[in-house]
Order: C-alpha cells, then sequence, then structure tokens
C-alpha cells in the first residue's frame, strides 16, 4: 500500500489535463494553458489520457450534461476540476493534483462520480450521442449505413459528432460529419452554448467602446494580436508542428500579459519569421479549403478571413493573413489614444451576421468531400468563436 | 562479425529500453526548451520516469464493443517486432543473430508495424481511433516502396543480405559515401515507420490521439513504448548499412555503434520536432513521384559500379 501511494504521488507530478472550455471560457483557458506550459504539465488529447478534467468557463446544463460523458470515459485515478474563470486556474489545478496523489476519482465542482457504478468504458470519442441515430447495435453503438461516395460507390456511411472537445478545436463547436473513410460527406454545424449571455474575451475592447466606455487602441491592439496568436497556435497544433504552437501559445500569453514591447516583438517577429519561411507548413495548407471572395462576401465574412480570400484564398492565405495582422498591431501595442474603429475585432465584424457567425455559414461547405486532416486544418483556419456570436445568430447556426 | 550467446537475448531488449530512455530525454529537453521552461537536468529525466510511473497505474480502460483481442494483439505486437527486428542489428562486432537473410528478417519485422498500428486503430470500435490506424497503412504504401529501394542499394553495393557482410564491405568506405540518397531516404523512412516526427498523422492530435487514442494505463506504455522501441531499432540499423557499423579509431566497436547510433537518434529526434505532420495525400504524392524514382535511380547507379568493379 505505502508503495501505491508513493507511486500515486511520484506520478502526479505532472498530470496529463484535458481541457473541456464551455464557450466564454477563453480567459480562464489561457490562464490554465499556461499554468500547464509552466510547470511542465501535459496536456491530454482525450479523455483516454487524462488525469484531470477541467472544466473551463462556465458549464451551464447542456454542458455540464456532456462533460459528464467525457468524465465517464477518463480512466482511474482522475479527478475532475472546475476553473470557472482566470484568477481561479492556479489553486484548482493545484488542489486537482493534490486530490489524485491521495487516489483522485474526485470531482471538485460538487458532482458525483456518474461512473462510480461501471468500468469507464460508455462511449468512446466518435461515438457520442450528441445527435447521431440510426440503427443500434448491442451496445449502442449506432451501425454504419451506406451512401454513394464521391466516386458513385456504395460505401458505409458513419456519423460522427467532432467536437465539442477535441485539441485545438472551437470550443462549443460540434461539427456533424457524414464520413466514408476519413472523407467527410456531409457536415452539419451544431453549437453547444447555454443559453444567456457569456463572456466574448476576444472582442471584449470593442464590446466595451460600443457602450461609450473609453478604451485604448493599444489595448484593442493587444486583443487583436493575441486573438490571432491564439488562433495560429491552435492550427499549429492540429497541424502536428507542437513547438511552433508552443511558440506561439508563449507569444500570446507575452502579449497579452503586457510584457515589454521590445520583448515581445522581437519573439513574434522571430516566430513569424519561422512559420513564412517554412516550406513543409505551406507545401501542407495550400490549396485546402479555398473560399473565394465573391462567396466570402456574399455571406457576410469580414476580418481575416475576407483579406485572405482576396489574396491565396485557401487555409495558407488565412494563416499568413493572421501573421500580417500581428505583425501589423505590433508597434501599438502601447497606444494610449482612444479606439477609433469600434465594429471590427479579430475575427471581423460585431453584431448580428458578422464576425465568427459568417464563418460558421460557410464553414459546411468548405469541408465537404475533404479528408478529416484537411478538414481540421480548414476548421482551424477560420477558427469562429462561439462566444463571440449573438443570441439571435446562435439559433440560425443551429437551424 | 560473430554472433553473440543465446543469452544476450535477454539483455536485447533492456539495450533497447536504455537507447529510448535516452532518446525520450532529449525529446523532454527540446520540448521543454520550445515551452519556455527552465532546462534542469532533473527534471528531464525524471519527467519520462513519472509518465512511465503514471502509465502503470492507471487503470486500462476499455471500450464498448470493442474488439479485445485485436486490440490488445496490436498493441503487445509493436514492442514484439521491435526487438525481433534488433536481433539482426549488430553492436560492435557482434549481432544476437548474423542472419543470412538479415535485411530480409529486419525489413519482415518492420512491415508487421503496419498490422499492429492497425488492429490497435480498429480494436477500440472508435471511428477517429479506426482512422488513425488506415492512416499507417496508407502511409506505408508511401514510405515501403523508398525504402526497400535504400534496403536494396546497400545489399547491392555489398553483395549479400547478411548485415555482417554489408559492414565488412564498408570496410574501405562507408556506403554513406557514394549512396548518399539511399541514406537520407533510409533515415525518412526510418521515421516514418516508427509514425514519428513529420510522419506522426496515425497518431495525431487532430484525431485526438488516433490509433492510440482510446489506450490508458499499461497498454498505452505498451503501445507508445513500443514505437520508440521501434524509432531506435530502425535508426540503430542505420550504422550497420551506411555508417560503417563498429568501424572507427581508438575506441572499441560497440562504442563506435553507440556514439554513431545516439547521434543519427538525435538528428532524427530534432528533426521530428522540426517540421508540421505531413498529411497523407501529400506524403503519398511526394514519395511516389520523388522518392521511388530517386531510390530507383541510386540504386542502379551502385548496381552499375558494382558490375564494373
Amino acid at each position: 500500500m505505502g508503495v501505491t501511494a508513493d507511486l500515486r504521488r511520484f506520478a502526479a507530478g505532472a498530470p496529463h489535463v484535458l481541457v473541456a472550455e464551455a464557450p466564454g471560457g477563453t480567459a480562464a483557458r489561457l490562464a490554465v494553458e499556461q499554468v500547464l506550459r509552466r510547470r511542465g504539465w501535459v496536456q491530454a488529447f482525450g479523455p483516454a489520457d487524462a488525469d484531470v478534467l477541467a472544466v473551463v468557463g462556465s458549464a451551464g446544463p447542456q454542458w455540464t450534461n456532456f462533460v459528464d460523458q467525457l468524465w465517464g470515459q477518463a480512466p482511474y485515478p482522475r479527478v475532475r476540476a472546475h476553473v470557472g474563470n482566470a484568477a481561479e486556474a492556479d489553486m484548482a489545478l493545484e488542489r486537482a493534483a493534490g486530490l489524485l496523489a491521495d487516489g483522485g476519482a474526485l470531482s471538485l465542482d460538487g458532482a458525483t462520480d456518474h461512473a462510480e457504478h461501471g468500468r469507464p468504458d460508455d462511449q468512446s470519442q466518435g461515438h457520442e450521442h450528441l445527435g447521431g441515430g440510426g440503427m443500434d447495435m448491442p451496445g449502442g453503438v449506432p451501425m454504419a449505413d451506406r451512401g454513394p461516395d464521391r466516386d458513385g460507390l456504395m460505401l458505409d456511411q458513419l456519423h460522427v459528432p467532432l467536437g465539442p472537445v477535441l485539441p485545438g478545436w472551437p470550443a462549443g463547436l460540434v461539427l456533424h460529419a457524414t464520413l466514408q473513410g476519413d472523407v467527410i460527406q456531409e457536415a452539419r454545424v451544431q453549437v453547444v452554448r447555454e443559453n444567456g449571455d457569456v463572456a466574448d474575451f476576444w472582442n471584449e475592447p470593442w464590446r466595451r467602446a460600443a457602450t461609450g466606455e473609453s478604451v485604448t487602441s493599444g489595448e484593442a491592439a493587444r486583443h487583436r494580436a493575441a486573438a490571432h496568436l491564439d488562433s495560429l497556435a491552435r492550427l499549429l497544433a492540429v497541424a502536428g508542428w507542437a513547438d511552433a504552437a508552443l511558440r506561439a501559445r508563449r507569444s500570446r500569453d507575452d502579449v497579452l500579459a503586457c510584457s515589454p514591447i521590445e520583448v515581445t516583438a522581437r519573439r513574434v517577429c522571430r516566430l513569424a519569421r519561422r512559420l513564412r519561411r517554412s516550406r513543409t507548413l505551406r507545401w501542407l495548407t495550400d490549396g485546402l479549403g479555398v473560399l473565394p471572395a465573391t462567396v466570402a462576401e456574399a455571406t457576410g465574412v469580414t476580418g481575416p478571413a475576407l483579406t485572405a480570400s482576396h489574396t491565396g484564398r485557401d487555409v495558407r492565405a488565412r494563416w499568413q493573413a493572421w501573421l500580417d495582422e500581428v505583425t501589423r498591431s505590433l508597434p501599438t501595442l502601447d497606444d494610449t489614444a482612444p479606439l477609433a474603429a469600434v465594429d471590427s475585432g479579430p475575427r471581423g465584424r460585431l453584431g448580428a451576421g458578422g464576425g465568427s457567425a459568417a464563418l460558421l455559414e460557410v464553414l459546411p461547405e468548405l469541408v465537404d468531400g475533404v479528408e478529416l486532416a484537411g478538414a481540421r486544418l480548414i476548421v482551424a483556419s477560420l477558427d469562429p468563436d462561439i462566444a463571440g456570436l449573438d443570441h439571435s445568430v446562435e439559433g440560425a447556426a443551429n437551424g | 562479425m560473430g554472433e553473440a550467446p543465446m543469452w544476450s537475448v535477454l539483455v536485447l531488449p533492456a539495450l533497447l529500453a536504455v537507447g529510448a530512455f535516452a532518446a525520450v530525454v532529449f525529446d523532454t529537453a527540446l520540448e521543454a526548451r520550445a515551452a519556455g521552461r527552465a532546462l534542469s537536468v532533473s527534471a528531464v529525466v525524471i519527467a519520462p520516469l513519472r509518465a512511465v510511473v503514471r502509465l502503470l497505474i492507471t487503470q486500462r480502460r476499455t471500450t464498448t464493443a470493442a474488439d479485445a483481442v485485436l486490440w490488445r494483439t496490436g498493441v503487445v505486437l509493436l514492442p514484439v517486432i521491435a526487438v525481433l527486428a534488433a536481433l539482426v542489428v549488430p553492436l560492435g562486432g557482434v549481432a544476437v543473430a548474423d542472419l543470412g537473410v538479415g535485411v530480409v528478417w529486419f525489413n519482415a519485422m518492420e512491415i508487421l508495424a503496419w498490422a499492429a498500428v492497425w488492429m490497435a486503430g480498429w480494436g477500440p470500435n472508435a471511428a477517429l481511433s479506426l482512422v488513425g490506424g488506415y492512416r499507417f497503412v496508407a502511409q506505408g504504401l508511401a514510405y515501403e516502396l523508398p525504402h526497400m529501394f535504400a534496403l536494396i542499394t546497400a545489399a547491392t553495393g555489398a553483395g549479400t543480405l547478411r548485415i555482417g557482410g554489408i559492414v565488412e564491405a564498408q570496410s574501405g568506405l562507408w556506403f554513406v559515401v557514394w549512396m548518399p540518397v539511399a541514406f537520407v531516404v533510409y533515415l525518412l523512412s526510418a521515421m516514418a515507420m516508427a509514425f514519428w516526427g513529420p510522419f506522426d498523422s496515425p497518431l495525431g492530435r487532430d484525431l485526438a490521439g488516433g490509433a492510440a487514442g482510446e489506450l490508458s494505463g499499461v497498454d498505452r506504455l505498451v503501445f507508445l513504448g513500443g514505437r520508440w522501441l521501434l524509432l531506435v531499432v530502425s535508426v540503430a540499423m542505420a550504422v550497420p548499412l551506411f555508417l560503417g557499423g563498429g568501424s572507427g579509431p581508438w575506441l572499441p566497436g560497440w562504442m563506435w555503434t553507440v556514439l554513431k547510433t545516439a547521434a543519427v537518434l538525435g538528428v532524427v529526434v530534432w528533426v521530428g520536432r522540426r517540421f508540421p505532420t505531413v498529411r497523407m495525400e501529400r506524403f503519398a504524392e511526394f514519395a511516389w513521384v520523388v522518392l521511388v524514382p530517386l531510390t530507383i535511380l541510386q540504386a542502379l547507379v551502385v548496381a552499375l559500379v558494382v558490375l564494373i568493379r
């Protein structure tokens, strides 16, 4: 017993944390990621590799239900922690690691351990019952049905919900994909978001300015640069370039932490140079997810995605547009002049129909007929922010 | 080249494990540097130990309607084939078995990795894991032909399929000097075979871990550990094939083998972190349009040299 306890304590020194971010949990997620990076803890890809399930942001009933499913899939010893806001991150993770050292199987937000009665074997990723239908097999797994594929053959079709918790995936987005092999035949967007207002971290300066508050353009520039660096970090992570993703996250944290502008600028420029020079990254993102300017304008896409639709139109053009905006924002990070343009956040125009809502609208068409790996890059290159949606839009996106 | 006594079969896995551990330590150091953490020897050495202990005490999970036999077989197969492939890899002047068909044996063992990863991906009955398993099969189709041409080039140069014979043939000139293309392609395919670095899409982050995505506890340890062993073995094979085996001045042969292997392994681990993951459809195109013709040309040149000599 003594040896097991010792081993458990030793292993709990670097727990693997699965971050389940609810829409509106952006600030808390950034704090959690920063803690993980500093301590050398590992961000788990899925529930099978998780010791700590960190529910980030305010989780309402819908979200809690989903997180319960994830929790059921995590192996023992396990601890569930709730990080409501950025200030709680350090404490909550610290406590979680402490409990893990003592044996785990606990939930820190008062909820009961739902998998107490059986093995954590419920649904595996890809078989979640988020609207998945079809015939049921023993075990509750829907069977594959059949349909013509792109070459006219009758092939198995599998309905797989992608999200809402996947590495580098927009929080709260579910893409209901019909797969043949790993090719997406059809995709439908669902948004898992609680009713009521959720904190909109990236657009915050513009929203405050719109209500008449005085906001400096430096603050807005920091949010814009950090938002793009965050999107970039996720895109790079999905592209399988973990080191560059880590560097993008560090730059993002520097920008938000208001560290001295020279240090930040040097690091960001080094990253930008490295990415622009990477022939492999260009080769891998070329010609993927082409969004023509006419379509972008017709659906109301604004911001960097629109800029990119005038240049290369593909995933590569979109990450390059982010980089351009980031490097352009650098000199103005400490600008104390009041914010002039009040209606265009990092993902484009604010308000109904703009920004992320338009990105969600073009998304299903772009991933049609694309392999899973490409589709993941396309989603990451649009990176719609569910927290930035207005309520009217959310209903439309779900319909 | 001699054969080691029978008991060396027991030492071999331990040696491989030490090599794998060293590679993981180096990889951890590179990761810590990218994350901006202070590099301390204790942190870098302890982190992999912690990871191993963690997996040993974590519960093994299962999934709904999983094919347990297939799944566990795939998981266990990976380290087993790594050790079997290592039987013919010489350390200095001795290998556990210096088979007359050493190159073929090595190639046959590593091809079993296709089955291993595919079974591990199929077993848990989960969509993303399944996609990961199939990605490795597709990857195999891309890397295997250039890989075999690279192996054959070395065998042609020496006129034998025996690894010991290939080492002896390099007593004058290392093969890397006059078959550089085969050497580089061999290293690329070694990475692809161990699904490491730019070829890690079977375990991709975009698939939430892919073929390993549903593994926990000991299963995960065995599978991922097996993958590191496979990387070490396939890199270690580059030394007798192209880098003159244990030949070198002053130091004993086994020391040279270890040094050369460590150097190549370091390069491979570093390169693996230096590039984004190459997607299947792009890699297949590159392999068939660029790598296959290049390696055929290389084999042709070597064959002509052998004929004329």
